[in-house]
């Protein structure tokens, strides 16, 4: 297990939120969207230039770009 | 307030059909204003039904009533401030989990709810069983099955509204947020039920619920009275950040709870969806295919379009000649027949391209496609300043740019949306397009396609370059967070994209449609005086003006003729060519007027690309500065959207006329 | 999964066939147009031979969207080859995608052919369906067989 934050997972990777950094309008947004801690987080692809990344996160598709992902602390799953 | 009148709100997440909903109820019988302060339209009719006089008020479509977003603010202070009798939310029965968000939220405020289930149709189509049943007792409130589009269930709606009125009281159903939050709200309910003026006021349990939720709005409400102190106390107590993630999360858990209850077979099939995002946001062929389907879409919205614009225009041109021919005298012949006629017919000439670009957009949308898109170029419009969903509106642009701007409120951050709305109107919308076709036509027949193409990207290529200049003066910064829901693909329905095209298709005859033939009027006028001047002639009012404002565009390589009709272009683009028509003596005739463009000694290839590019930039017309005024709310904005169009426009022009003349 | 990986072969074939023929069509396309752009050669030689009647030598957003087709029936290719099966999404999706081409492009002969009809001009009256073909369409037919004899998966796609 190793602690990290989001936009450093690769695609295909899961992992566990930790903690959400982010403060204000971004974090409620993040909340509202399933972005909690305790919640398993999958990498699915990074957008052809390279950002936004799309995660999957209580079975929806969310995409964020890797400035806001930097805020999500998470825990890689193996 | 009499019994027999009852208020009601309508909610819901944007694009679940809301609009539609509202207009079916409360038909003509409409007002239309702002919420007070602030910039966000709100809309309320009235109704009689049965014996009662029924008020609808139409709230911003949100997804959540937590995020402080303007739009949130502005529903959840009226539900809760103005207390309507029967809170009505509009649930889209093909998403009906994702909407099941913000009815969490609504339950907690504590009014009579009805839940308004919309397009239970297209749902059925696509294989959903619905348990409408299971949903009331779940969710502890009536459900209505309506298409609003086709006027299906609203009369069962009204109905519902006015037995939930008499009902004596509701049980409305509570999320629990577990023992710890619970404990923690009823200390904090118990202390605001001190103050009689907040008991009175607001549901309580709410109020705690939102603090505990370190809502920040909520806690500015209560400052002032005597518990404030108190409370403040409680929260330093408590981890507000770690609360409003349990609360968010509890929340979640209730809807994947309650759900499958309510909807067999409903679930979102990702397999699938996964398999072909594959292929669509792929590194090296995603771009290539965005920008294919990109240029199919605007192919056939143009070039698919283009025999019903030839019945149209054979229709009026039939109209004005049967008009000129019956008509006495002559003066209000040519009144009817050019100024009026020809005034509605080029309103209407746009009807086949308006609809068939909204049709395809409503499929790039219901495909789920149209949020790729913004997923896809978010990177580039992030990079220029704006953000993925700025994407959405400059494609809107294409069509319509009152429209594209109208769709900028999807955009929640303020400076975004200004950003936004700035660089629209060098999007080229359809209306400009006849001038292309006439110039690039005449004067590049071969290539007419390939210059027409280049004028688009050049406006493209401005707008662009002017969200960069914006952003680093006026207003500065970086774009808002971009977190985006990507719905899976799902196989668009025919009937949802005729719906969809016939209700922006017909918004745009009513927007655009009085503007457009006031100016038809006013040209005719203008070109018709002083009394006793041949029509259109140099000695006519047009001519006067256009001999006076030649010099200042004399640069650009444009004569009088040219400078009245982009003149009259402030009115409405379409009518540049319509009043070239007029002033080269030719009337509706546009092949006569290729000729005379081409025997016209002032007129080559050069000028004619320096026109295009003039028209492409200045301010589109008066219904998009009527628009952005509406928008932006600020005069000033405004005002600078227009100046800044005309300087962008006469420069480039500029540069294109002296730079062609040097290279001839 | 025998049966899985002989429905693979068939998919390999056809992804190669058409992505062969859609690549090779949008290239020879895309020389022309480019050359007809450029002024390369008077325009005159290729529009009346057998290359202007298949090819349409100023359609050059055209040839390149032949080439896209084609890459990604390729990029199918590629991944079928190399063993990874999410490699037929790339065939399926470049059938729909080349199935909306020509459906583009016969609306928009639909709607010239409509034009002419109704202007009933005697000047253009030398046009015939020829004029309009473009590969798009005729190698559409392609994709709609792939489309006919897949029928079943597609539908399991959208349940």
């Amino acid at each position: 297990m190793v602690e990290s934050t989001l936009n450093d997972l690769r695609p295909g990777e899961k992992a566990r939120i930790i903690k959400v950094l982010a403060k204000g309008t971004v974090r409620r947004k993040l909340m509202d969207m399933g972005m909690v801690p305790g919640s398993e987080i999958e990498v699915v692809r990074t957008a052809p230039l390279g950002d936004p990344i799309e995660f999957r996160i209580k079975g929806y598709s969310l995409s964020m770009r890797k400035q806001e992902a930097v805020n999500v602390v998470v825990e890689t799953i193996v | 307030m009499a019994d027999n009148r009852i208020r009601v709100a309508l909610t819901g997440n944007p694009n679940v059909g809301k609009t539609t909903l509202f207009n079916m109820i409360t038909g003509s019988r409409q007002h239309v204003g702002n919420w007070p302060g602030v910039t966000v339209e709100k809309k309320s009719g009235f109704k009689m039904h049965k014996g009662y006089e029924i008020e609808v008020v139409d709230l911003p479509g949100t997804y959540s009533l937590t995020a402080y977003s303007l739009d949130e603010v502005v529903a959840r202070d009226f539900i809760v401030d103005e207390k309507p009798d029967v809170v009505v939310q509009i649930v889209d029965a093909t998403n009906i989990e994702r909407n099941l968000y913000l009815t969490t939220q609504l339950m907690e405020l504590g009014s009579k709810m009805i839940i308004a289930l919309n397009m239970y149709d297209l749902a059925e189509e696509r294989g959903d069983k619905l348990h409408v049943e299971n949903m009331e007792k779940i969710l502890a409130m009536p459900v209505v099955l309506t298409i609003a589009s086709d006027n299906v269930g609203i009369s069962e709606l009204l109905d519902t509204v006015i037995a939930e009125k008499q009902k004596e009281n509701h049980h409305s159903r509570e999320i629990g947020y577990g023992d710890e939050i619970e404990s923690r709200i009823i200390e904090v309910e118990k202390v605001l039920s001190q103050e009689d003026g907040l008991a009175s006021r607001y549901p309580l349990r709410w109020l705690a619920v939102r603090l505990l939720d370190g809502d920040e709005n909520i806690l500015r409400k209560i400052s002032g009275s005597s518990v404030a102190l108190q409370i403040k106390s409680i929260l330093e107590s408590v981890d507000i950040e770690e609360y409003e993630a349990l609360m968010a999360d509890k929340r979640y858990e209730v809807i994947s709870a309650m759900f499958p209850q309510m909807c067999e077979r409903c679930m979102t099939r990702m397999t699938t969806s996964d398999m072909v995002d594959r292929v669509m946001t792929n590194k090296y062929l995603g771009i290539p295919i965005f920008l294919a389907l990109m240029w199919g879409a605007f192919e056939l919205t143009f070039s698919f379009a283009n025999p019903f614009m030839v019945i149209i225009e054979m229709i009026f041109v039939w109209l004005g000649e049967t008009a000129a021919f019956y008509i006495r005298p002559e003066w209000l012949a040519s009144l009817i027949g050019e100024g009026i006629i020809g005034g509605v017919g080029s309103v209407f000439l746009f009807i086949p391209n308006i609809f068939i670009l909204f049709f395809l957009l409503s499929m790039l949308e219901d495909s789920g496609y149209l949020a790729r898109a913004a997923f896809i170029v978010d990177r580039v419009m992030y990079k220029i300043g704006l953000q993925g969903k700025s994407f959405i509106p400059m494609l809107l642009g294409f069509g319509c740019n009152v429209p594209a701007i109208m769709a900028t409120r999807s955009i929640e951050d303020r400076m975004d949306r200004m950003a936004t709305i700035m660089v629209v109107p060098f999007i080229s919308c359809g209306a400009r397009l006849p001038i292309y076709i006439l110039f690039a036509g005449t004067f590049f027949s071969k290539n007419a396609g390939t210059v027409i193409f280049c004028i688009y990207l050049l406006g493209i290529l401005v707008a662009v370059a002017s969200a960069k200049l914006l952003r680093t003066t006026t207003l500065k910064g970086h774009p808002a967070p971009f977190i985006l829901e990507l719905p899976p693909y799902r196989v668009p329905t025919l009937k949802n994209s005729i719906r969809h095209m016939w209700d922006n298709g017909s918004m745009y005859i009513r927007k655009a449609g009085t503007i457009i033939l006031g100016g038809s009027v006013v040209i005719w006028l203008l070109a018709a005086l002083p009394w006793g001047v041949e029509y259109g002639s140099e000695d006519s009012f047009i001519g006067i003006v256009g001999h006076a404002i030649q010099p200042l565009l004399g640069p650009l390589g444009f004569d009088w003729k040219i400078s009245v009709s982009l003149l009259f272009g402030f009115v409405a683009k379409e009518i540049v060519v319509a009043s070239l028509g007029v002033l080269y003596g030719v009337g509706d005739d546009e092949l006569a007027l290729t000729d005379s463009l081409l025997a016209d000694p002032n007129m080559y290839g050069i000028t004619a690309l320096s026109l295009m590019v003039f028209s492409l930039l200045y301010m589109p017309c008066i219904a998009v500065v009527g628009i952005i005024k509406k928008e932006t709310g600020s005069w000033k904005w405004t005002a600078f959207s227009v100046a800044y169009g005309l300087a962008v426009a006469w420069l480039l022009a500029f540069i294109v006329f002296q730079g062609g003349k040097l290279l001839n | 999964m025998e049966q899985y990986s002989g429905r693979s072969k068939e998919k390999m074939f056809f992804a190669f066939l058409a992505g062969f023929l859609y690549l090779l069509a949008g290239s020879i396309q895309f020389v022309f147009s480019l050359s007809t752009v450029l002024d390369l050669f008077p325009v005159n030689s290729f529009e009346n031979g057998l290359i202007g009647l298949l090819f349409a030598p100023s359609d050059l957003i055209g040839s390149l969207i032949l080439v896209l087709i084609g890459s990604i029936f390729l990029y199918g290719l590629i991944e079928l080859r190399n063993g990874l099966n999410e490699g037929i999404a790339y065939v399926y999706v470049g059938i729909l995608i080349s199935i909306l081409f020509t459906v583009v492009y016969v609306l928009v002969i639909a709607g010239n052919w409509m034009e002419l009809y109704l202007l009933n001009d005697t000047e253009i009256c030398g046009w015939d369906i020829l004029y309009d073909l473009r590969p798009a369409i005729y190698l559409g037919i392609l994709p709609l067989c792939g489309y006919l004899i897949w029928r079943k998966e597609f539908r399991a796609m959208n349940k």
